[in-house]
């Protein structure tokens, strides 16, 4: 049944139904990133329309979701440097929709094996961003987790690279397991916008 | 929050691809460069740009963020750098609270870097509309589904955050707990965040209907309501960074074969 619904949708309406998902996923970040701002939450709270919208689309419309999150936030708050991240957030839309595609995102064991990619992946590619732009100091509350294991006699490169790996477990974990809650409560229609062709059920 | 300043100033004229070329040549050439007389040069001539088209007030909170940063990037740097051996300053005699050099010296080659390019960046951005930058990355060649993406994720943002508020009034008055412990507020997130993403998702298909009803996927050639004017002093801003990027690059090659 729902098979057929969306192989009614031509590729066109697909692409519309993308082009007015991504600005949402997007705008959905920032909002959450200030909702836990104004929660006082110590976490950024800023992949989960990534992760959502991910889920609904697909690799590609995910991946361009994470990306055009930061350069948004980087023309909201005139903060050019952090446009780079955009490339860790990419890379939460692309393994979750990924995932996705393939059917793989279904259950609570999904759910486990989908945080500890994202972790691993947005960890891998924060810590050298942040020891290239800005010398592994990043202004952050991670700062002190990353100076415990300086003084520990690691090296720069492999303090941010561990000390972001409990922050982002949580911030990933948390924003998982609500993109993975509000995709349980979608209509069914709304649910699956990959194309049929690509898709593994 | 993102307030668009429709001040007829001098930045504001400028073409919106003037702006992002111009950012890009600042970023290319601070970074080549990573000298401090030019890097201090830029910054102050930033701050003077922004003192007179008074924008100082949205400024002071970067410029905490950027005082902030330095703070904790000279200490841990100058602490606890691996490359750490020439002592400079004992703070606390007698306790591993020492400033070295190398470490202090990394920490000036990045911050150097960074300040400039916060304030230049500022100026570039703030004073951009995001409408326009559509129009103009348009006529750049951009599709106009990848520009429609850009403008409209402005316009759903403050959409968004009205609604934002509504949900989270309308949850308070349920009585839910946004207050109290960390665990408290982490659980009130969940019944913010997903009334609101839903209720967004829901909403896609009639913003299709409306979309293809005005002609989106049509071929024919679209028109633009607001259309920027680029002058002489675009070319030659444009030029001008340009050229400051290019013999940023030659210098760092030159550094680099000598």
């Amino acid at each position: 049944m729902e098979e057929k619904k969306t192989a009614t949708l031509n590729s066109k309406t697909r692409t519309t139904y993308a082009l007015i998902l991504i600005p949402i996923g997007i705008a959905i970040n920032v909002i959450a990133g200030l909702i836990a701002g104004q929660l006082k939450l110590p976490i950024f709270m800023d992949s989960i329309g990534t992760i959502v919208i991910a889920a609904i689309t697909g690799p590609i419309v995910g991946g361009v979701t994470g990306l055009l999150t930061n350069v948004v936030l980087g023309l909201i708050h005139g903060d050019v440097l952090g446009m780079a991240f955009g490339l860790c957030n990419m890379a939460s839309g692309l393994i979750v929709g990924y995932m996705a595609m393939k059917g793989k995102f279904k259950n609570w064991i999904h759910i486990v094996i989908a945080t500890i990619l994202v972790t691993l992946a947005n960890s891998l590619i924060a810590a050298p961003l942040v020891v290239f732009l800005y010398g592994g100091v990043s202004g952050a509350g991670v700062d002190l987790l990353v100076a415990g294991f300086l003084a520990a006699g690691n090296d720069i490169f492999s303090s941010a690279f561990v000390a972001r790996l409990p922050v982002n477990l949580v911030d990933k974990g948390i924003a998982v397991i609500i993109a993975f809650l509000i995709l349980k409560k979608l209509p069914t229609n709304m649910k699956n916008l990959i194309p049929p062709a690509k898709r593994k059920e | 929050m993102l307030s668009i300043h429709e001040k007829n100033s001098f930045l504001k004229r400028l073409y919106p691809m003037t702006k992002i070329w111009a950012s890009l040549g600042f970023i290319i050439g601070i970074f080549t460069f990573s000298n401090y007389y030019i890097s201090s040069f830029i910054f102050v001539l930033a701050l003077l740009v922004i003192l007179k088209e008074k924008m100082l007030k949205e400024f002071k909170v970067l410029l905490i963020a950027a005082i902030l940063l330095g703070i904790s990037l000279f200490l841990i740097q100058g602490i606890l750098s691996p490359a750490n051996q020439t002592v400079v300053w004992n703070i606390i005699p007698g306790t591993g609270f020492t400033l070295y050099k190398e470490g202090l010296t990394t920490a000036a080659d990045v911050y150097c870097r960074i300040v400039p390019l916060i304030a230049v960046l500022f100026l570039a951005i703030r004073t951009l509309n995001m409408t326009e930058l559509g129009v103009a990355l348009n006529k750049a060649g951009v599709s106009y589904r990848a520009s429609f993406v850009l403008t409209s994720t402005f316009q759903i943002i403050p959409v968004l955050n009205k609604e934002m508020h509504q949900v989270m009034n309308a949850q308070k008055s349920r009585g839910l707990d946004t207050e109290g412990n960390l665990l408290n507020r982490m659980k009130a997130f969940i019944p913010i965040m997903v009334p609101l993403i839903s209720n967004s998702i829901m909403k896609v298909q009639n913003q299709v209907v409306a979309l293809e009803s005005k002609g989106f996927n049509s071929n024919a050639k679209k028109t633009f309501y607001r259309d920027p004017l680029k002058t002489r002093v675009d070319s030659i801003i444009v030029a001008c960074t340009t050229l400051f990027a290019l013999s940023g690059v030659a210098y760092r090659v030159y550094l680099l074969v000598m």
